[in-house]
């Protein structure tokens, strides 16, 4: 457990793999509890022959990135309070995201750029004293804007059991190659995040269908591999002041083999 | 002459069966809406998760539910369709859908999620920084996709406070704290109530004696 949790301690950029993979494991363990013999499934062609073949499957491990973040417009979410009191770091705030998969943690899921108690954060807060432009509270195209200056971020992970059939199990993972994964419906929520309070909502992107041809795969594993760049093809709501961009990807980072006891 | 009156009930014929291929197609699609079970409200935003397997792709499909709680699915294949369905705030379910032909809606309600925190201390009533605590549920979904729905894992802040949110009612979790400076600290089974906020009592924990830092 402590050798768990330091690796994901240390290896912030890819915290979120860790923790699928992570949870994964550990829900194979006390699943030898939970589960009785009846769970486990068996192939068509095993169950004609009448003999049980554990079923095998190929656990892709899937993290989804973002990158070029922007923010302009108007944000009111880390203003002050009744008579100015400023609670927290205002005016800047640290914003994370729900997705298809993954709840929004206070983990640099949408990074930013003003480093702020170990995080990269945004100015959320652009009225009063705070209004563009001011190089103090703003880092792009003439102090009018925000631009994170951190790069490539994770933001969710998710693990997809692929059944392998029975008589190409000893393909293992190269099983994969020439097959397509597709995610649609992809979409990240911001938030201002309050750790102890409610958080605020910032504003919802929708994107267009993530794809890959996976390729490269052994019996063993795959090669880290990309679906390509996709930027904003819709928000909601459609209206307001504020807005954001940025472009996001789904990454094969890796593959496993397992047995039903690990997958369903 | 006998092929020119051919020719209209071939036309007619063949309209039909297009309507008819239209009407199929549309007929592999299942709607409804999902409500808070606490409140008969209908919920935006639910996370409707269903996935078609053919023998080279595999499609991972996310539908939200309108601002009236509206959802519609269409599956490429009619059969039994497995649906994981979840929103923050609300518990998670994982449903099994049959989807032939024309069907009634179908409606869900989904129940509150639990919230659970609470205060670090060491021997010395000190608070501790930088925990992680971590939930994890001792039965797993049966679901192909992993959908981490709760906050997992969270890091308690300088105060020693912690907050973990979206944990699913009913639903037995172990609880552990970690801490290169300390032993783990592990609460299991716990259970919890729909909408239920529990503040734990302060958690002390203990100094590692022999605990190496990598």
């Amino acid at each position: 457990m402590y050798r768990l949790f330091n690796h994901v301690i240390s290896c912030s950029r890819t915290y979120l793999l860790v923790l699928i993979a992570s949870v994964l494991s550990f829900s194979s363990g006390s699943l030898a509890i939970a589960e009785d013999s009846s769970s486990k499934s068996s192939s068509p062609i095993s169950q004609s022959f009448g003999v049980q073949v554990p079923q095998t499957y190929a656990v892709v491990y899937v993290s989804f990135q973002n990158r070029n973040r922007f923010s302009w417009g108007e944000h009111d979410q880390e203003c002050p309070g009744l008579g100015g009191i400023c609670w927290h770091s205002c005016p800047f705030g640290n914003w994370g995201v729900d997705s298809n998969f993954f709840y929004r943690v206070d983990l640099d899921q949408f990074k930013g750029w003003k480093l702020m108690d170990e995080s990269y954060e945004w100015n959320s807060c652009t009225s009063g004293n705070w209004e563009a432009p001011n190089a103090l509270w703003y880092n792009a195209d003439n102090y009018t804007h925000q631009q994170s200056t951190q790069g490539v971020g994770t933001y969710a992970g998710t693990t997809y059991c692929w059944v392998i059939p029975t008589l190409q199990v000893d393909k293992g993972c190269s099983y994969l190659n020439g097959k397509t994964l597709t995610f649609t419906g992809s979409y990240m929520r911001v938030w201002e995040l309050d750790p102890f309070d409610d958080d605020e909502e910032i504003k919802k992107l929708i994107y267009p269908n993530l794809q890959r041809i996976i390729s490269n795969c052994t019996v063993d594993g795959c090669p880290s591999q990309s679906s390509t760049w996709k930027g904003v093809s819709g928000y909601s709501p459609t209206t307001g002041g504020q807005v954001i961009d940025a472009q996001i990807r789904f990454v094969i980072e890796a593959c496993d083999l397992a047995d039903a006891s690990q997958c369903t | 002459m006998k092929l020119k009156g051919l020719l209209l009930p071939i036309l007619i014929l063949l309209t039909a069966f297009a309507h008819s291929e239209s009407f199929l197609s549309k007929s592999n699609c299942v709607d409804g809406w999902i409500y808070d079970d606490l409140t008969g409200v209908a919920i935006e935003g639910v996370n409707v998760i269903y996935i078609d397997v053919s023998e080279n792709e595999v499609v991972v499909n996310t539908v939200t539910t309108s601002p009236d709680g509206h959802y519609n699915i269409c599956p490429k294949e009619p059969g039994v369709k497995q649906v994981f369905i979840w929103a923050p705030g609300f518990s998670t379910r994982r449903q099994d859908i049959k989807i032939f032909g024309r069907q009634p809606n179908l409606n869900f309600r989904l129940q509150r999620a639990a919230t659970v925190q609470g205060t670090l201390l060491d021997a010395s009533n000190q608070p501790i920084s930088g925990a992680q605590l971590r939930v994890e549920y001792l039965q797993k979904d049966k679901f192909p996709l992993l959908v981490s729905s709760h906050s997992a894992v969270f890091k308690s802040g300088k105060d020693g406070l912690f907050r973990l949110r979206n944990i699913d009612a009913f639903r037995p979790v172990r609880l552990t704290v970690a801490h290169p400076d300390y032993d783990d600290y592990v609460v299991s089974p716990i259970t919890f109530e729909p909408d239920q906020e529990i503040i734990l009592k302060p958690m002390m924990i203990h100094k590692a004696r022999e605990k190496t830092k990598e």
